[in-house]
C-alpha cells in the first residue's frame, strides 16, 4: 500500500493555479518534487498537508483517505523551508512536542533514542537558537519522525547547510528513513540533494506536472528543459532556436536529433580536436573543478565544452577559431515519446 | 589616503552622539534628582507611612489590577484579531484603538463622564446593576482602561504578527489542534512583546490624571472597592500641590519615584533569571 497516493489535486492561491497533479509514493521511498522557483512545488507540499485549500480525486495516506482531515490528523512529518524549529523550546523541547502534544505515555524514551538516534545527546539542553544550521536539520528530523508519522513531507531539505554537511546529513537521512520505513515527499530546486536522496522525481513548472520519472530516466530522456538543466546537461537547447538553421549547419545537425523539447548536450561530449568535426570560434573560458570550460560560438548557437584536467593557459584564446568533435551518442532529445512511465 | 581621511570622522559622529544622548539625560534625571534632593529621607518615609497616601495608593493598585485584567482579557484577543485575519475595516479598527493615544487625557474623562453620568442612560442602567461609575472604582477602572488599553492591543498584535506562520502550521502538522497550537506555540512566542504591552498599559493606567480629575478625583465606597474615602494616586499628590503643600507633594512624588525605581530593579532581575515571558519587561518599566 502507497504511503501517499494523489490523484488530479488542484489548488488555487493567490491567482496561482496548480495541477492537476498525480502522483504516488511507494513505501519506503522518497520522491523529490523538482521545479524552477514559482512551479508550484511548496504549494503542492502545503496542499498535501493540509494548508492550501485544495481539490483532489484521491489523497490518501497509507490507504487512508485524509482530503476531509485537518492537519494535524494526516499524520506526516512537515518540514517548511526554514525548519520553523520552535524557539522557544530548546532542542529536547522540539524534539519531544509532537509527542507531549499527543499525549504519549513514553515521551522521555522516545525523545531520548531520536536525540541519540539524530546525535543530538549533547544538546538537548541547548537553544534551538545558538545550534549549527546541521544541528538544526537534525533537530528537525527528529522532531518530524517523533510522532512517527508515514509519511515525511520536506521542503528544500538542507538549503542551509554547507556542501560538506549536507552529504553527511544525506546519508544519515536515508539511514534513518529506511530503519523506520518511513516516505518521503521533498520540494527542492538542488538537484545534487534530489539525486542523493530521492528513488522518482515529479517535475512541476508553472503549475504543471510532468509524468513522474526515475533519476535515471531523467537523464537519459529528460521530459523538460528545465528536467535536463537539472539532469546536469551544460547545454540545453530549444527547439526553437535550432530550427532554421541552414543544411549542414551544427544547429541542423542538432535539431535532427532533438526532441520536441529541444536537445541536451553534455559538455563533456564536445571535444577540442585538430582536425574535423565542427569549426567555431571562443567567446569566453574560465576555470571549473577538475578543468576548463570553454564557450564556443557556431552558427549562431553558443555551446560550452569542458576540458577535462586540462590546466596549462592552452588553446582556445578570445576570439580564436577552435575545431571541436561531437560524441552523438551523448546527445539527449529533451521530452517526446518515453517520457511517461517509471 | 580617503580611508585615513574618513577615519577621522567616526569619532567627531561619536562626539555629535553623546552631546545629543547626554543632553536628553539630563533632561530626564536632573528634574527627578532635584525633586529627590529637595526632601530628607525621613519626609520622604513619612509621606509614604501617611494614611491618605498608603489608602490612594492601595485603591491605585487595585483599580490597575482590575483594568490590567479586563485588558488582558478583552484586548489581547483583539490584537490577536489585528494581526492574524484580514478583514473589511480593519484600518478603521486599527485607527479606533489608536484614537486614545492621540487624545488629550481630560478629553476622555469627560467623554465618558457624559456617557455615565447618573442622568445619562447608561449611567442609569449602571447605578441599577449595582456599578456606579462616577466617583468610584468603576469610574477609575474606565478611565485606566480607556487609555491604556491601545498600548496593549497594539503591542499584542505586533507580537502576534511577528509569529512565524509556518511555526504555527508546523505545530498542527505535528499533531496539535488550532487551540493547542496557540496555547503551545503562538502565545509563548509571542509572551514576551505581550508581557511588554501589558506592563506598558498598566504604567500608562496608574501614571493618569486627566480623566480622574473628571471621572474619579474623589472615590467613594462602592460595590468592588470597601477601603476609605480616597483619591487616585497621581490626584493625591495633585491635591497636595493644589492646596499648597509643596514639601509635602515633593515627598509623595518622591515615594512614587522610588517604587517606580524598585518596579524596575525588579523586572531587570526577573529578565536576568531568563523567564522568557519577562525578559522584555526591563527595558520598559
Amino acid at each position: 500500500m502507497s504511503a501517499l497516493v494523489v490523484r488530479g489535486l488542484t489548488a488555487r492561491l493567490d491567482g496561482f493555479a496548480l495541477g492537476p497533479v498525480d502522483l504516488e509514493v511507494p513505501p519506503g521511498t522518497a520522491l523529490a518534487v523538482l521545479g524552477p522557483s514559482g512551479a508550484g512545488k511548496t504549494t503542492l507540499l502545503r496542499a498535501i498537508a493540509g494548508f492550501v485549500p485544495a481539490y483532489a480525486r484521491e489523497l490518501s495516506v497509507g490507504g487512508t483517505p485524509v482530503a476531509a482531515l485537518p492537519p494535524e490528523e494526516r499524520r506526516m512529518g512537515y518540514v517548511p523551508q526554514g525548519l520553523a524549529l520552535f524557539p522557544h523550546r530548546t532542542v529536547e523541547g522540539n524534539v519531544a512536542y509532537p509527542l507531549e502534544i499527543r499525549g504519549a505515555a513514553d515521551t522521555a524514551a522516545r525523545t531520548r533514542d531520536l536525540l541519540d538516534a539524530w546525535g543530538l545527546t549533547r544538546l538537548a539542553r541547548a537553544s534551538v537558537l545558538s545550534i549549527s544550521g546541521g544541528e538544526q536539520q537534525r533537530t528537525a528530523m527528529a522532531r518530524a519522525l517523533a510522532a512517527g508519522p508515514r509519511l515525511l513531507l520536506w521542503d528544500e531539505p538542507l538549503a542551509a547547510v554547507d556542501a560538506l554537511a549536507r552529504r553527511a546529513l544525506i546519508g544519515s537521512i536515508r539511514r534513518v528513513l529506511q530503519r523506520e520505513g518511513v516516505s518521503m515527499l521533498l520540494v527542492t530546486h538542488d538537484a545534487e540533494t534530489a539525486f542523493a536522496v530521492a528513488d522518482r522525481f515529479l517535475v512541476l513548472d508553472g503549475g504543471r506536472a510532468l509524468p513522474p520519472t526515475t533519476p535515471a530516466r531523467l537523464v537519459d530522456r529528460p521530459p523538460s528543459r528545465f528536467a535536463a538543466e537539472l539532469a546536469g546537461y551544460d547545454n540545453v537547447l530549444a527547439a526553437e532556436d535550432l530550427a532554421g538553421g541552414p543544411e549542414g549547419s551544427l544547429a541542423a545537425w542538432l535539431l535532427a536529433r532533438a526532441g520536441p523539447g529541444g536537445i541536451g548536450v553534455p559538455s563533456e561530449a564536445m571535444r577540442a580536436a585538430g582536425t574535423g568535426g565542427w569549426s567555431g570560434r571562443v567567446v569566453g573560458r574560465r576555470e571549473r573543478p577538475g578543468g576548463r570550460e570553454i564557450r564556443v560560438a557556431v552558427d549562431g548557437l553558443e555551446l560550452r565544452l569542458f576540458e577535462r584536467g586540462v590546466t596549462s593557459a592552452g588553446n582556445g584564446g578570445i576570439g580564436d577559431a577552435l575545431r571541436f568533435s561531437l560524441d552523438e551518442d551523448a546527445l539527449r532529445p529533451i521530452g517526446g515519446a518515453g517520457e511517461a512511465g517509471a | 589616503m580617503a580611508a585615513a581621511g574618513r577615519g577621522r570622522r567616526p569619532g567627531a559622529w561619536r562626539a555629535v552622539q553623546i552631546l545629543a544622548a547626554g543632553s536628553l539625560l539630563a533632561l530626564l534625571l536632573l528634574p527627578l534628582a532635584a525633586l529627590l534632593a529637595s526632601v530628607s529621607p525621613s519626609a520622604i518615609g513619612a509621606a509614604a507611612l501617611a494614611p491618605g497616601m498608603r489608602a490612594a495608593l492601595a485603591f491605585t493598585l487595585l483599580a490597575s489590577a482590575l483594568s490590567l485584567g479586563a485588558i488582558a482579557v478583552l484586548g489581547l484577543p483583539l490584537g490577536y484579531l489585528l494581526a492574524r485575519r484580514p478583514f473589511r475595516g480593519r484600518t478603521l479598527v486599527e485607527s479606533a484603538v489608536t484614537l486614545p493615544i492621540v487624545l488629550p487625557h481630560l478629553v476622555g474623562g469627560l467623554a465618558l463622564l457624559l456617557l455615565f453620568a447618573p442622568s445619562a442612560p447608561l449611567g442609569a442602567l449602571a447605578i441599577r446593576a449595582g456599578l456606579p461609575i462616577v466617583q468610584t472604582i468603576w469610574g477609575t477602572v474606565l478611565v485606566m482602561i480607556f487609555v491604556s488599553a491601545p498600548y496593549a492591543v497594539l503591542a499584542s498584535e505586533s507580537a502576534f504578527r511577528a509569529v512565524d506562520a509556518r511555526l504555527i502550521e508546523t505545530a498542527r502538522s505535528l499533531g496539535a489542534s488550532p487551540a493547542s497550537a496557540f496555547a503551545t506555540v503562538t502565545a509563548p512566542v509571542a509572551a514576551r512583546g505581550i508581557s511588554a504591552g501589558l506592563l506598558l498599559a498598566w504604567a500608562r493606567s496608574v501614571s493618569e490624571i486627566g480623566g480622574f480629575l473628571i471621572l474619579a478625583n474623589v472615590v467613594y465606597p462602592s460595590s468592588g472597592y470597601a477601603g476609605p474615602v480616597t483619591s487616585p494616586v497621581s490626584v493625591y499628590v495633585f491635591s497636595l500641590y493644589q492646596i499648597g503643600d509643596l514639601p509635602g507633594a515633593a515627598a509623595a512624588a518622591s515615594v512614587l519615584v522610588l517604587l517606580a525605581f524598585a518596579r524596575f530593579v525588579a523586572a531587570r532581575l526577573a529578565a536576568r533569571r531568563g523567564s522568557p515571558a519577562w525578559a522584555g519587561l526591563g527595558r520598559f518599566v
